[in-house]
């Protein structure tokens, strides 16, 4: 089966992201800002995503798009152990009051 | 093609008479917000299927501290919508996947001012022909 080509812009994204961080590890003085940075990078992703796969409401997901979207959501989880509870909270605060129109 | 709504008219042409004791009697996840989208009624189908009590959710922001998967240009739109406009009678499709296993929800918006101040979301899970059920 072919993959759709929004898996593959996903999939390449992620481990562009993650090369870039790995290829960052020798400044680690701003090693925490990074993590924070990549922290609202997946956020965004994650809300674009689900604003394009949900659409108007005429179709559930499909089992590619909830794939994606929890393969996305792992990531932030994963990250998300290395970034200070208050941030965190601040972060999806401000993520979930922005204008939806700005991440769709 | 969207199903049929699963909300009895009664209930729709009467949305005055909704409070948590006629919520709670109902087989569908009932969740009754205000303007400002603190949830005012959380059903006892809803607390069941989503694993959240009433008492966590009651005074809360449904779409920053209680369904954050709902804060989209979708659902959190269509609130917003009613909310601007004054009424809205709308139903759509929406999968959660925030977090949980995945569900698949019919979901009917229903705000009309002029009844009642609340704005009520009805919620219908449905199972997906393709999820593993072994």
């Amino acid at each position: 089966m072919q993959v759709p080509a929004e898996n593959q812009v996903i999939n390449q994204f992620l481990a562009y992201a993650d090369e870039l961080l790995q290829a960052l590890t020798d400044l680690p003085e701003i090693h925490q800002e990074q993590r924070q940075l990549y922290l609202v990078c997946l956020n965004s992703l994650w809300q674009m995503l689900n604003n394009a796969f949900q659409q108007d409401g005429g179709n559930f997901l499909s089992e590619q798009q909830i794939e994606l979207l929890q393969m996305v959501d792992r990531e932030i989880q994963h990250i998300e152990n290395d970034i200070p509870e208050d941030f965190r909270n601040q972060l999806h605060l401000l993520l979930r009051q922005m204008n939806m129109d700005l991440v769709s | 093609m969207l199903a049929h709504t699963f909300v009895a008219d009664a209930i729709l042409n009467n949305p005055d008479q909704i409070n948590a004791q006629m919520a709670d009697r109902q087989s569908f996840g009932i969740i009754a917000l205000d303007s400002h989208a603190q949830v005012k009624i959380f059903n006892a189908a809803e607390a069941r299927l989503s694993g959240l009590s009433a008492d966590e959710v009651l005074g809360r922001n449904f779409f920053t501290e209680v369904a954050p998967c709902t804060a989209s240009r979708l659902f959190r739109g269509r609130f917003r919508q009613g909310i601007q406009e004054g009424s809205l009678d709308t139903h759509f499709y929406y999968t959660f996947t925030y977090r949980i296993r995945p569900i698949s929800a019919h979901v009917h918006m229903f705000f009309d001012r002029r009844k009642s101040p609340l704005f009520f979301i009805f919620i219908d899970r449905i199972i997906q022909l393709y999820e593993d059920l072994g």
